[in-house]
């Protein structure tokens, strides 16, 4: 835990917040809070482990392993 | 109440939006302010014996630059130097720029720089390694003078002290305006040399300041270089016909003998192209074609100037006496040298890019060997508001 | 509910500035050298017909999107999934144009400041803007495009420090294969990428001045991309420019006696911004038509904030970013840009050719 990783979650709980009481008002249907978790959860992730200082292999680089193994790519 | 309620909410969101401004106003991340900065007007860059980069910077000192021409203030007091000087060794450039900071106060301002003077040691060996700090730095004023020290150091002139301006820096810059009008030296700019060095078409060439004095400088005359390393100088007058032949001069003054007497020519307007004529896929002969437009300044002597076929004449001398110096710095670009500073390969590469591919490594060789063929159009345009000389009417 | 609706000058506007874009920095025909205008017009060429094929998908398909043409033409199944990698190409292609600008603003601009404090306050900005509706864009862009042009203008001016205009030459040094790798970069950034207005082009008033619109805006980036280079080259020489991270910003650092190196951040600002509303537009749109849900504001957030996270992450440096810009993207976007499209073309006008010979034996 460092002091990025604060301030990502700090950030992160800020959009929630902002987001949430706009649902809230508008009542919205489930699926609306399903996708909206996915994105959040995931970007939450990435950026926790960025700011982690673990940088997950990116999807630039699965598409570039994709390319390769049809053989568009050298 | 709804309106109380709308009234209620736009007061919120005001003074919210005010909380919010006071932290855009602290601008940028990292702000300098003027005075948390050094603002650097010249930089020198040398090599020590054992080889490592000597970076020298002449800093402004903001408050001591004054408009009083004597050395003393009002109130009677030694006025303190406008500038100071620092030298600090590194194995790179950007080691040395941050490794200065070890002995000044402040963070150095180098977007501000207007000269950087090479030294001669520096030249002798790979100008390239230490010009990529200048291209990549982001601070970097592309449009910075740059200049060759021969037998001085650039840091004896940086520390110069001279009296024409308070900051010696703009007096060296100033002199290079001066001396471009009068043909002699050429002006080298950070990105014309990048631009020479990357291409490989056209050999580089510096202009070259020395010590006329304890206090004061002279540039004129240029540095030859050959793939970024020093190979000579060229003299005032071969850097002049160096650069009539790719028409950078401006304007120039030019001695014509005559047959009683000396005219001053003074050249208003020039316009130069080099070529190569190719025969059989293969290069054959260098061309130079100048075209000149001059006036007559001054005739020392006893003669006059009558009609229409004494400006012919003159016109046929000048040609000869430009000629002359073209030849001179061609001919020791040549023989001596071995270096194409005037760009036939640029020539070369745009018109005959299949050749150029082949002989791309060994163009500086080829040029050497080739004949040249140099044409000079010269007109005469006005004669001054005299038609004669003081002595010359009979 | 009442339909949003763009006229066709804030189509022209909005069209501009996404093909602007991050082409004001970035220069995708580099890799051509002296033949960057070759390349810039074959792929522009290509260009025009590829957006025209857009265009005759949206006529063939009135007042539908992206999404509802999909399921229509390919069935549910098929038309769901590609709906999906759509979305994720428009995520991915607004994280990119993000970096790009990052990029772009901690190179030259802000060397110390971190990226994400940069990209992150430009997305509030943006989000607000994409929140705000597709008029509210268009009218944007409306105020904001022609600033584009003024710009280039101006960084023209450095023009007049050059002597030599025949930089340009010599023409195919390399031959031609740099030059139609350097097109099909040009033809899949900026032109393809706006199959994204697939999403947008249902809301424009007057249908029938769709093609007239999409084909001037190409034919004037077209021009623009061509002056740009004769003027990048002419100031830089093509060593110069091989070398440059970003060429325009060198060449405005090039006129004498004027700083106007500010002038390409705010032309960055402009195009990139409505590119990357354009994106995020398009993905919540879409994200929500498959899902089933009304308003596309809901997902914004979310998805801006994704984009955010995306940009920082896909990268590691400026130069894997250019690498992969140069090499992958152009092969990346042939599916979504091209070969997709061309399929819904084709399956649009089978649909529209036989249910004329029906209205024609109905006739009979």
């Amino acid at each position: 835990m460092n002091n990025i990783m604060i301030i990502v979650l700090a950030v992160f709980a800020v959009l929630i917040v902002y987001d949430l009481q706009k649902f809230i008002k508008k009542k919205v249907t489930a699926k609306v809070y399903v996708l909206y978790v996915c994105f959040m959860a995931a970007s939450l992730t990435i950026s926790l482990l960025l700011a982690a200082g673990r940088r997950p292999s990116p999807p630039s680089r699965w598409i570039e392993a994709i390319f390769k193994m049809i053989g568009v790519l050298e | 109440m709804i309106l109380r309620n709308i009234k209620k909410r736009t007061i919120i969101v005001l003074v919210a939006i005010v909380l919010i401004f006071p932290l855009m106003l602290t601008g940028c991340w990292n702000n300098r302010d003027l005075t948390e900065m050094n603002i650097v007007v010249g930089i020198g860059l040398d090599r020590t014996e054992d080889g490592k980069v000597l970076l020298t910077v002449q800093i402004v000192e903001p408050a001591s630059v004054q408009s009083v021409p004597s050395g003393k203030d009002n109130k009677g007091n030694a006025q303190s130097k406008a500038v100071f000087v620092v030298s600090h060794e590194g194995e790179t450039v950007f080691e040395a720029v941050r490794g200065i900071l070890s002995t000044i106060d402040k963070k150095m301002f180098l977007s501000s720089s207007r000269v950087l003077i090479f030294g001669e040691r520096l030249l002798q060996g790979d100008l390239e390694e230490v010009l990529d700090f200048f291209h990549r730095d982001h601070e970097m004023d592309y449009g910075m003078d740059i200049l060759a020290a021969k037998d001085t150091t650039p840091r004896e002139i940086l520390a110069m002290e001279t009296d024409m301006d308070s900051i010696p820096a703009v007096y060296i810059r100033e002199t290079i305006e001066n001396t471009v009008a009068r043909g002699t030296v050429k002006k080298t700019t950070l990105v014309e040399l990048i631009k020479d060095l990357e291409s490989g078409t056209r050999q580089l060439t510096i202009g070259k300041i020395t010590k006329a004095s304890e206090k004061e400088v002279r540039t004129e005359g240029v540095a030859v270089l050959k793939d970024g390393k020093l190979v000579g100088w060229l003299d005032p007058y071969e850097t002049r016909g160096y650069l009539f032949a790719i028409g950078k001069v401006q304007s120039a003054i030019v001695n014509v003998p005559t047959d009683n007497g000396k005219i001053s020519i003074e050249i208003i307007r020039t316009n130069g192209k080099v070529g190569v004529v190719f025969e059989n896929g293969e290069p054959s002969t260098l061309t130079i074609k100048v075209e000149i437009e001059a006036n007559v300044g001054e005739y020392a002597g006893k003669g006059k100037l009558k009609s229409q076929d004494d400006l012919h004449v003159l016109e046929e001398t000048l040609k000869e006496e430009i000629k002359k110096e073209i030849m001179m710095a061609l001919e020791k670009t040549q023989k001596e040298y071995s270096s194409d500073i005037f760009g036939f390969g640029i020539y070369v590469r745009k018109y005959h890019a299949k050749y150029w591919k082949k002989v791309k490594k060994n163009w500086n060789d080829i040029f050497s060997k080739l004949p040249v063929d140099i044409q000079v159009d010269a007109k005469i345009m006005r004669t001054g508001i005299i038609k004669s000389t003081m002595s010359g009417d009979e | 509910m009442v339909k949003t609706q763009i006229s066709k000058i804030q189509l022209f506007m909005l069209l501009l500035g996404f093909l602007f874009g991050s082409t004001v920095i970035m220069t995708p025909t580099v890799g051509a050298k002296n033949d960057g205008w070759l390349a810039i017009l074959v792929g522009g060429a290509a260009g025009i017909l590829l957006m025209g094929v857009y265009s005759a998908i949206a006529l063939l398909n009135p007042s539908k999107t992206l999404v509802d043409i999909l399921m229509e033409r390919l069935g549910k199944v098929a038309g769901n999934i590609l709906a999906v990698l759509y979305i994720w190409y428009f995520i991915h292609l607004a994280s990119l144009v993000f970096r790009d600008f990052g990029e772009f603003i901690c190179t030259v601009t802000f060397p110390e400041t971190p990226m994400i404090v940069v990209i992150g306050l430009f997305a509030v900005v943006l989000l607000y803007a994409v929140n705000s509706g597709i008029e509210v864009l268009g009218r944007l862009s409306e105020l904001l495009v022609p600033i584009i042009p003024i710009v280039i203008f101006i960084i023209g001016l450095s023009l007049i420090s050059v002597h030599d205009f025949t930089a340009f030459l010599p023409i195919l040094e390399n031959g031609i294969t740099p030059v139609l790798k350097a097109a099909l970069s040009f033809l899949t950034f900026p032109f393809g990428e706006t199959v994204a207005f697939l999403m947008v082009f249902p809301h424009l008033n007057k249908k029938e001045k769709l093609k007239k619109v999409v084909f001037l805006s190409a034919g004037i980036i077209i021009l623009a991309g061509t002056v740009i280079f004769f003027r990048d080259i002419s100031v830089l020489g093509s060593d110069l420019m091989a070398r440059a991270t970003f060429i325009p910003h060198l060449t405005s650092l090039l006129i004498p006696g004027l700083n106007v190196e500010p002038l390409v951040d705010i032309n960055l600002l402009i195009g990139g911004g409505i590119k990357i509303s354009v994106c995020i537009y398009a993905a919540s749109k879409a994200l929500c038509q498959i899902v089933g849900i009304d308003d596309y504001r809901t997902m914004t957030g979310a998805i801006t904030t994704f984009c955010v996270v995306l940009s920082i992450w896909v990268h590691e440096s400026t130069l894997d970013l250019f690498s992969w810009s140069e090499k992958v993207w152009p092969y990346y976007s042939i599916p979504f840009q091209i070969v997709i499209p061309l399929l819904l073309l084709l399956l649009s006008l089978r649909r529209s050719k036989s249910s004329n010979k029906k209205e024609k034996s109905l006739k009979g």
